[in-house]
């Protein structure tokens, strides 16, 4: 990265670190956390509709299936979160890894609707499985990361500042390791087999190898996402994760701007910061982002990032400058 | 012993017959082509060479190794590369990014060294645009590298399609009809190409109908027709073949001679 | 409870037929203009308002009520093919932006009508719910008989239309082969919008039809749309037969089986039973590959 981009980058992160000290309300806080949680989900699965130029619409599964996993480790085996969060993430990117195996040998509307039907198969098992889940009525009581002492002082996990951090922390580590991923090899393999799989199979680059890597990569990270969301909000239903869910996280993939990672992660801000500016307007908003959907897929291809085309994703090649 | 052989291959579609018994090898470090009129089964050979349509009978090996039944990755991976007639090639990438693809089976970055950007994968980047670039310079394309590859023309696209299979460090190259819709000041850049590029040390095998540029750098010739091999030899034996002539009868115009 | 069994069939049928009316339109639409309509069930709900609103506010007796309902959605259909479906085809054809393109129709329309008529449960006031007949201890409204009738009707004059017509015959040509239709003189972009009209309105006729036999509410066309996705892959895309058996098969089978089972149960064997066709068939029991058949 060139040392102007290196600034930039260092400035925002600064800017992101004091923004709970400068909006110091309640409300506010929730919303950053809300939005850290949604950059999260949008960056993941960006990964396979931009990258892999796939559209899965059951991103929201995986997330649900990361906060169940997370709530359960900790309610009935009194796990700590330590633990509880890891292994959602290794396990939700194990059934990434099950449901790709059918899923990955379709592409285009095909792989869609796959993917709409283990959507609606694991919201249902959620539902059925009631002395798990507590099926429709919600997993309540979930406990919070915990707190510890620094300097004499307990930082409490339920208080919103220390879990904004957390999230933070979440979502830069996301931010990086997606960098990394699209920047090296991996990325470069992902775009090949978007682009044009035989030309990518003629110079090595197997293609189901890499759709099912990228896939699993993404879902681990929706259960990241869904970990963090069962800990923050200490009660989850399958509401919060069901086809609306995956719809409105790839809205804001779309929204944003395909094909990068900057563009997910402005339209998980966008989508989730309007709805609190425009919540005086009821459900009139939704009919506006479904708007918005169809208007940046006919008129702008790129998203909204697409209008500042300087800004570009980390090109491949660095430039000759240290990389 | 010969490099690539292909053993008594036959190929039908729907009661067409492709391909039929077909035989031949390539020798290492030779350059052959495999000439023949429209519809003679020619692309069809290539792509069950090259694990992209299967046979219905018959064999193939190269280097020693039975690939009649392996997927194109794995070939490519034993060192055989082709280029395609026509290629969407990777389109919001630059020329260079396009070509470091290439190099994909031998960047040994792992994933967990992608992740953390570690010095190795910085090198092995590093190394992937260093050898991207000479391969542009070789190809004469140097000048375009930070050109979008769908801005490109044509012919570049081509010569793009070739630097991209250079770069995947192939040991026998087979280009599927290189010099197709070229103009006669490219052909014979083509044709300087693929000439430079067997003296790396790389066999090639060509697909093509541009007569002059198969006589000119073939050392052996292949003739399909209908699916069947008609004639094998030296250049000027197959031009001086009364088969083949017959074949080509009122498709001299045509080819390109 | 086996008494029950003649009951649960004809319920079947009746329940067999909406899926067949809206699956049909979905089928069009993916066999011809290779378009996943995901606003397809927003059609329904469409129809069902738009019905609603002919009796109740403009004192439109019921059955010219649906006709007036086909027309209108009809129009609501071509407007969709025209403006958005032909914009993408000319910039941005990708498969899967298509998908994304009907999503935002499909909130846009959920959440406006939404917006305006609120989430309340309403019904149309249709006389047929009122005349109950039966036949042994089968009970049935006329209204359902009316449904039955109605897809009968329909399936017939698509079937006919599609086999002897000259327009059914370009849209033959069309959802086999696009090149082809267009070099022998088919003018597919007409062909598109009128697959459009024709799918939108069988689905809004569908809606209105359930509007007054069970509810008419904003969220009803998500829930009919998975039916008629599993419908459409299993039974063939772009099949007219498949989408009459497998409709009316996915509607005995639910009532049949959902005596005994519980509903998710069911749909999560419907959801497996798709994916499992997808993978191993992806043109479905009845389809072959870009074909339109009756």
């Amino acid at each position: 990265m060139s040392v102007h981009k290196s600034g930039i980058t260092a400035a925002l992160f600064v800017a992101v670190l004091l923004l709970p000290i400068v909006f110091s309300e309640p409300f506010y806080q929730h919303i950053m956390i809300a939005a850290g949680i949604n950059i999260i989900l949008a960056v993941s699965l960006g990964i396979i509709v931009g990258y892999l130029g796939e559209l899965s619409l059951s991103h929201g599964a995986f997330y649900g299936i990361g906060a169940y996993t997370s709530a359960l480790l900790m309610t009935k085996l009194s796990l700590p979160f330590v633990l509880a969060f890891p292994l959602a993430i290794i396990f939700t990117g194990f059934m990434g890894f099950i449901i790709g195996i059918p899923a990955l040998r379709l592409s285009g509307h095909y792989f869609a609707i796959a993917t709409l039907g283990f959507q609606g198969i694991v919201i249902l098992l959620i539902i059925n499985m009631v002395d798990l889940t507590r099926g429709p009525m919600g997993l309540s009581g979930i406990p919070s990361p915990g707190a510890f002492d620094l300097f004499g002082i307990t930082i409490s996990f339920q208080d919103k500042v220390p879990f904004y951090y957390l999230t933070v922390a979440v979502m830069s580590v996301v931010l990086l390791l997606t960098r990394n991923l699209i920047g090296y090899k991996y990325g470069q393999a992902f775009i090949a087999t978007r682009e044009d799989p035989l030309l990518a199979a003629s110079i090595g680059v197997k293609p189901r190898k890499y759709r099912m890597l990228a896939f699993v990569i993404s879902t681990a990270m929706a259960g990241a996402a869904g970990s963090l969301y069962s800990h923050y909000t200490l009660f989850i239903s399958p509401d919060s994760f069901h086809l609306g869910e995956s719809i409105y996280i790839a809205t804001m993939v779309i929204i944003g701007g395909r094909g990068t990672i900057l563009g997910p992660l402005v339209g998980a801000i966008l989508l989730t910061t309007l709805p609190e500016a425009l919540r005086f307007t009821g459900d009139l908003q939704f009919v506006l982002y479904g708007l918005m959907l169809m208007l940046v897929v006919v008129f702008m291809p790129k998203g909204v990032i697409g209008i500042f085309d300087h800004l570009k994703q980390p090109r491949l090649q660095q430039n000759n400058h240290a990389g | 012993m010969a490099f690539l052989s292909i053993d008594n291959i036959s190929k039908s579609f729907g009661g067409l017959s492709a391909n039929r018994e077909i035989t031949l090898s390539i020798k290492e470090h030779e350059i052959v082509s495999i000439i023949g009129p429209n519809g003679a089964g020619k692309t069809t050979l290539f792509n069950i060479i090259t694990g992209v349509e299967s046979s219905d009978s018959g064999s193939v090996r190269f280097a020693g190794a039975d690939i009649t039944a392996m997927a194109t990755p794995e070939i490519a991976r034993l060192g055989l590369v082709r280029t395609f007639q026509q290629t969407k090639i990777f389109r919001d990438l630059t020329v260079v990014e396009a070509v470091m693809i290439g190099h994909h089976l031998h960047d040994r970055t792992s994933l967990f060294g992608a992740f953390l950007s570690n010095r190795f994968a910085r090198e092995q980047r590093k190394k992937k645009l260093e050898i991207a670039l000479g391969i542009l310079e070789f190809i004469g394309m140097a000048d375009r590298k930070d050109s979008i590859t769908q801005n490109l023309p044509y012919g570049e696209q081509k010569l793009l399609n070739i630097a991209i299979a250079l770069a995947a460090k192939p040991k026998l190259l087979l280009m599927d009809e290189p010099a197709a819709g070229m103009n006669p000041t490219e052909s014979i850049r083509m044709m300087d190409t693929i000439r430079r590029i067997k003296e790396t040390g790389i066999t090639v095998g060509l697909v093509e109908h541009n007569m002059r540029l198969v006589m000119n750098i073939s050392e052996r010739v292949f003739v399909l027709n209908y699916g069947e091999l008609i004639a094998e030899g030296r250049p000027e034996e197959i031009r001086n073949n009364q088969k083949v002539v017959e074949v080509y009868l009122g498709r001299q115009r045509r080819a390109g001679a | 409870m086996i008494e029950f069994i003649p009951q649960l069939i004809a319920n079947g049928i009746v329940l067999g037929s909406i899926y067949v009316m809206v699956a049909l339109g979905l089928t069009l639409i993916f066999g011809i203009v290779d378009v996943v309509n995901f606003a397809h069930g927003e059609f329904y709900m469409l129809g069902a308002f738009i019905a609603l609103m002919c009796v109740v506010k403009l004192g439109i007796p019921y059955l010219p009520a649906i006709v007036a309902t086909a027309v209108i959605i009809s129009v609501f259909g071509l407007a969709t093919e025209k403006i958005l479906i032909r914009s993408l085809r000319k910039r941005n054809p990708h498969p899967i932006n298509y998908v994304l393109v009907t999503v935002g129709l499909s909130s846009f329309l959920l959440y406006g009508i939404n917006f305006v008529f609120g989430p309340d449960l309403r019904q149309i006031p249709s006389p047929f719910m009122k005349q109950v007949l039966h036949f042994g201890n089968v009970y049935i409204t006329t209204h359902r008989i009316l449904v039955v009738l109605v897809a009968a009707i329909l399936v017939g004059a698509l079937g006919y239309f599609i086999k002897y017509t000259a327009l059914g015959n370009q849209m033959r040509a069309t959802a086999q082969n696009f090149q082809a239709a267009k070099i022998v003189g088919v003018n597919t972009d007409r062909i598109f919008s009128l697959t459009f009209l024709i799918g939108s309105m069988l689905a809004g006729i569908a809606g209105a039809l359930v509007g007054a036999m069970f509810v008419t509410e904003p969220t009803m066309g998500i829930h009919i749309i998975v039916k008629a996705f599993i419908v459409v892959i299993v039974g063939g895309m772009g099949s007219i037969k498949g989408s009459i058996v497998t409709g009316l098969g996915l509607g005995l089978v639910e009532t049949l089986a959902g005596a005994v089972m519980p509903a998710e149960f069911l749909d999560i064997i419907g959801f497996s039973i798709m994916i499992i066709v997808l993978l191993t068939k992806p043109t479905g029991i009845f389809g072959t590959k870009g074909n339109v058949s009756a």
